[in-house]
């Protein structure tokens, strides 16, 4: 099956005149066309910086991509002019940020942010946009009255409605949804997470799903990619992954998650801080935390080795070395 | 929002009592003797101290700010005080102080206008060029003219505008007058200058601010160009802040336009304050500075008021009552910022 | 916040990590090229300022030579000194009474530097206080110093200065009062804003659980936090006072000729535009460049002090 999306050795830079944070260290990741792919790891792991070279958003002058391909239904992003790249987004890939609370402009009706869109991509006149408008509100649980209000009169959980209809507006192929349900209170979150899921499902959307819940995985996702410093260290179906984490850093991220099958007095969590990414260590990125290091680890970059279709970046795999697990 | 608005104007009762009591104590202060500018210099010590007395300047301090405040009873000098608008005649000219006040306040509107919209319609483009461009060499050039423009000397500004367009090239008059359009073309570039300088940094770091937002983010991954992020999501946000500087370098170009004017000898009430303080001219004094200071207020009251029509967000909030504006704090710094 | 950490226990160390501070404070302000030119050319007005007797006599600067009036730059005239007769150089030119005019800006750039620091001192010194009053004391102190800044600031700056100048009587101390009275309510502002913020923090708690006095509290603590934005305000405060100054003076309402100021110098160069020109140009320039070399110098430093900019 032809992935929707390729990402093949990515390098993001960010750098200022003192010093580069290396974000986003030659990942490489695919997506299958109608599947929902969860990229995990922690603040700073480069889940953002990654989703924003898809579309190509990574802001100069600062960030910059240094090197690597993305291929989205085959055709190089990074080789798209800047007009042809402003007709992808938006229409074919769609984004959903974070922070619902500042993502919407505070001075324009969300109907008209909404509509906007449409005019832009299907060149419907104002009248069409608009009605096109009310039914995606609608179609997320807004009633379409509320078009001409502006972003401060809705709650948190609605905003971020707003901000899905928005993404959905032109029905894109590809919705990179960057932690869409972090900023809002626990009980919306499963609310919008699964109107979000109905809508996904029903456009027949691929989506790139980032988050650092687990169960946010567990429920919504065909595969799943662990992210550490920048680079993919594990990557599978969420059964390969979540039956058999192999990767340290997969396996510590479980032992930090309370386990309800489990009896156990306490979490295990993952000891150390990631590392500073002006400053990455040499050898693997995870070798200074990891508790199965070893001499190799610290001295040479794992590769990936790959067993059907699961692919793990760590030297205890890999090269007829699988020992001690 | 008329109860907010009701409130405020309230609020500036003791404020502008404050005014006057300074301006007043410090017309008290002032070595000058009206009794000697009324009589000249050549009347017998009685005659002044009679004077002085028909004046009611041999009462003590609070009394007389009393009479300043809500008149003065007297057949040939008394007045009704300034809560009246009346406060008599003055010593040299003999004419009615508030009638010269309100007769020459006009002219410095229209110049103060002027200046404003000459200012807006350079400053806000100027920034806005310089915030998409930020740190760029045309930035930079921008940045330095807009420092040059703040640290210019007003006067001497305007002396060299004069010197270029009326002496040398002859194109425009020296002197300004309300009734010559043409002669009102320097004190108005004059008197903009400073504005501009002042507004232009405001767009540009107003607009700064903004375009890292996230919604500008939002709206360039909804695949809108650049023009249009620029226009629709940024520049509306952007000028909150700039419209509410514009309204309080209103107040000031209607107070602060006294050298433009000595300079192009314009009849406007900064002319006429400092020839007031020239000619130690008390009511003329206390007339003029009061009422620039209470407009100056006023302005400024309104451009708080002004902003929370501007920003929908502090129109629902003031219409519910809510006490704490978003956005209140920010105008509330910008205006702590520019007011100096 | 780190320097609270080591309380003067060892002042060694504490002035060496001062002197590091120092220079990467230098690091960063000599990256900005303009704010560096500028802090050259103050520092070149300043020692032409301290040294002005060395180059021009202050007799010969205000005295007139009324045969040489009007002189252009660079013509030569006769100057009398007593009973001798000497040859002079004009470089600027002379102005309406024969006068030296680059010697009256370099006597002049005396007078604005004097008048610069002085006023930024009296204005830093009371307003800081004051603000330290009401934001530290908070309450009626609060409220009265505050109900009284709201006041002087609607009375538009320029009229306040006249109106000072006006009561107070024409001198040279009175023009000093009144351009440190336009600034003091903005120290006020600036000092009282940053100690409310600064009170509520951990570390101010934390030192007033360990029994530390009010005021060593204030000083220890809170100056420290505050310094820079005080640093910054005063550096542009500096330029704005000279300019306030020039403004005041050409007016008629600060330093009177014949002693030299720029001010004043503009005020008689305004009958003469028409005809000597030159006199106008060069004081007018002198102030520009030094105010705009304040101005630019205060955004320099404001960039280098502030640790949340890393450009």
């Amino acid at each position: 099956m032809a992935a929707i999306l390729d990402i093949r050795d990515l390098v993001v830079h960010y750098s200022s005149d003192r010093e580069t944070v290396r974000a986003v260290n030659g990942l490489s990741l695919s997506l299958e066309r109608g599947k929902v792919l969860g990229l995990v790891g922690e603040t700073g792991a480069g889940k953002t910086t990654t989703a924003l070279s898809v579309l190509d958003m990574v802001q100069e002058p600062q960030g910059k991509i240094v090197s690597g391909t993305i291929l989205f239904e085959g055709r190089d992003i990074r080789a798209l002019r800047p007009e042809e790249m402003r007709e992808v987004r938006g229409k074919e890939i769609a984004m959903i940020f974070q922070d619902p609370m500042t993502a919407l402009n505070p001075l324009i009706t969300v109907g008209e942010q909404i509509a906007e869109t449409v005019r832009r991509h299907e060149g419907l006149p104002r009248e069409d946009s608009e009605r096109r408008a009310g039914e995606m509100l609608e179609l997320v649980g807004i009633p379409a009255s509320r078009s001409r209000d502006y972003p401060h009169q809705f709650s948190g959980g609605m905003k971020q409605r707003v901000v899905i209809a928005i993404a959905l507006a032109c029905n894109p192929k590809l919705l990179l949804a960057d932690e869409p349900t972090t900023a809002l209170d626990v009980t919306i979150q499963a609310q919008v997470l699964e109107m979000m899921s109905e809508l996904i499902k029903k456009f027949g959307t691929s989506v790139v799903m980032i988050t650092h819940d687990l169960g946010i995985v567990a429920e919504n996702c065909d595969h799943v990619a662990t992210m550490y410093a920048g680079e993919v260290v594990e990557y599978g179906t969420v059964d390969q992954v979540f039956g058999d984490p192999r990767h340290p850093y997969t396996i510590g991220l479980f032992g930090s998650l309370p386990n309800l099958d489990e009896e156990s007095d306490r979490l295990t969590p993952i000891p150390g801080l990631m590392p500073d990414p002006t400053d990455l260590p040499a050898g693997c990125f995870f070798s200074p935390r990891c508790p199965r290091a070893t001499e190799r680890c610290q001295a040479e970059r794992p590769s990936d080795s790959e067993e059907g279709g699961h692919r793990v970046k760590c030297h205890l795999f890999g090269g007829g070395k699988e020992e001690g697990r | 929002m008329l109860k907010y608005a009701a409130r405020r104007v309230l609020m500036l009762v003791p404020v502008l009592l404050g005014v006057t009591f300074i301006v007043f104590s410090l017309m008290y202060l002032t070595p000058s003797d009206p009794a000697q500018i009324v009589l000249g210099s050549n009347a017998t010590p009685a005659a002044y101290a009679q004077m002085r007395a028909d004046m009611g300047l041999d009462r003590p301090f609070l009394a007389q700010y009393l009479h300043f405040l809500f008149g003065y009873k007297h057949p040939e000098f008394g007045y009704r005080g300034l809560a009246f608008g009346d406060l008599g005649r003055s010593y040299v000219t003999n004419r009615i102080v508030f009638e010269l006040i309100l007769s020459s306040f006009p002219n410095t509107v229209i110049l103060a206008i002027g200046a404003l919209a000459l200012a807006l319609a350079v400053g806000v483009p100027v920034g806005v060029i310089s915030a998409t461009r930020p740190y760029s060499t045309v930035d930079m050039a921008f940045t330095v003219l807009a420092l040059l423009g703040a640290s210019m000397p007003v006067f001497w500004f305007a002396m060299v505008l004069i010197y270029f367009f009326a002496n040398r090239l002859g194109m425009l008059p020296a002197m300004a007058n309300p009734s010559n359009a043409l002669s009102l073309a320097l004190p108005i570039v004059t008197l903009s200058m400073n504005s501009m300088a002042i507004i232009m940094r405001m767009t540009r770091s107003s607009m700064l601010e903004v375009m890292r937002q996230d919604y500008i983010r939002t709206a360039r991954v909804k695949g809108l160009g650049e023009r249009l992020v620029v226009r629709k999501h940024a520049l509306r946000n952007a000028l909150i802040p700039v419209i509410t500087v514009a309204g309080l370098q209103f107040g000031h170009l209607l107070g602060g336009a006294v050298l433009t004017e000595k300079i192009f000898s314009y009849p406007g009430i900064g002319s006429i304050m400092v020839d007031a303080i020239y000619q130690k001219d008390t009511p003329q004094i206390l007339g003029s500075v009061c009422f620039v200071a209470i407009i100056f207020t006023l302005v400024n009251l309104f451009v708080d008021i002004m902003y929370g029509l501007i920003d929908p967000r502090i129109k629902t909030a003031v219409q519910s009552g809510r006490k704490k504006a978003p956005g209140k704090e920010l105008a509330d710094a910008l205006k702590r910022l520019f007011r100096k | 916040m780190r320097s609270s950490a080591s309380s003067g226990s060892k002042p060694l160390r504490a002035l060496a990590r001062a002197g590091r501070n120092l220079g990467q404070f230098w690091r960063r302000f000599s990256r900005n090229k303009l704010a560096t030119a500028s802090l050259a050319v103050v520092l070149v007005f300043a020692s032409v300022a301290a040294l002005a007797d060395a180059f021009f006599d202050y007799g010969f600067v205000t005295s007139n030579q009324l045969d040489n009036a009007f002189l252009k730059p660079l013509e030569s005239g006769t100057v009398y000194e007593g009973e001798a007769e000497l040859e002079h150089r004009y470089l600027l030119g002379a102005d309406n009474y024969g006068r030296d005019i680059l010697g009256r800006i370099v006597h002049g750039a005396r007078v604005s530097m004097v008048i610069g620091f002085v006023t930024v001192a009296m204005a830093l010194v009371s307003g800081g206080a004051l603000g330290a009053l009401a934001g530290y004391k908070g309450k009626a102190f609060d409220t009265i110093i505050m109900r009284a800044t709201d006041i002087l600031l609607s009375i538009p700056t320029i009229l306040l200065s006249i109106a000072i100048v006006a009561a107070l009587g024409n001198s040279f101390f009175n023009l000093l009062i009144a351009i440190s009275a336009s600034m003091v309510p903005g120290y006020i502002r600036i000092v009282r804003a940053s100690i409310i913020t600064v009170k509520d923090q951990e570390f101010v708690e934390a030192a007033r659980c360990i029994g530390a006095s009010d005021s060593r509290i204030v000083f220890k603590h809170i100056l420290v936090n505050i310094a820079s934005p005080l640093i910054v305000q005063s550096t542009l405060n500096v330029g704005s006072s000279i300019l306030w100054a020039s403004s005041l003076s050409f007016l008629g309402l600060g330093i009177l000729p014949p002693k030299p100021e720029w001010g004043n110098m503009l005020s008689e160069a305004r009958e003469f535009i028409q005809y000597a020109p030159h006199t106008l140009f060069a004081p007018g320039l002198a102030i520009v460049v030094t105010v705009l070399a304040y101005n630019l110098i205060g955004d320099g430093l404001r960039d280098a002090l502030d640790p949340k900019l890393k450009r």
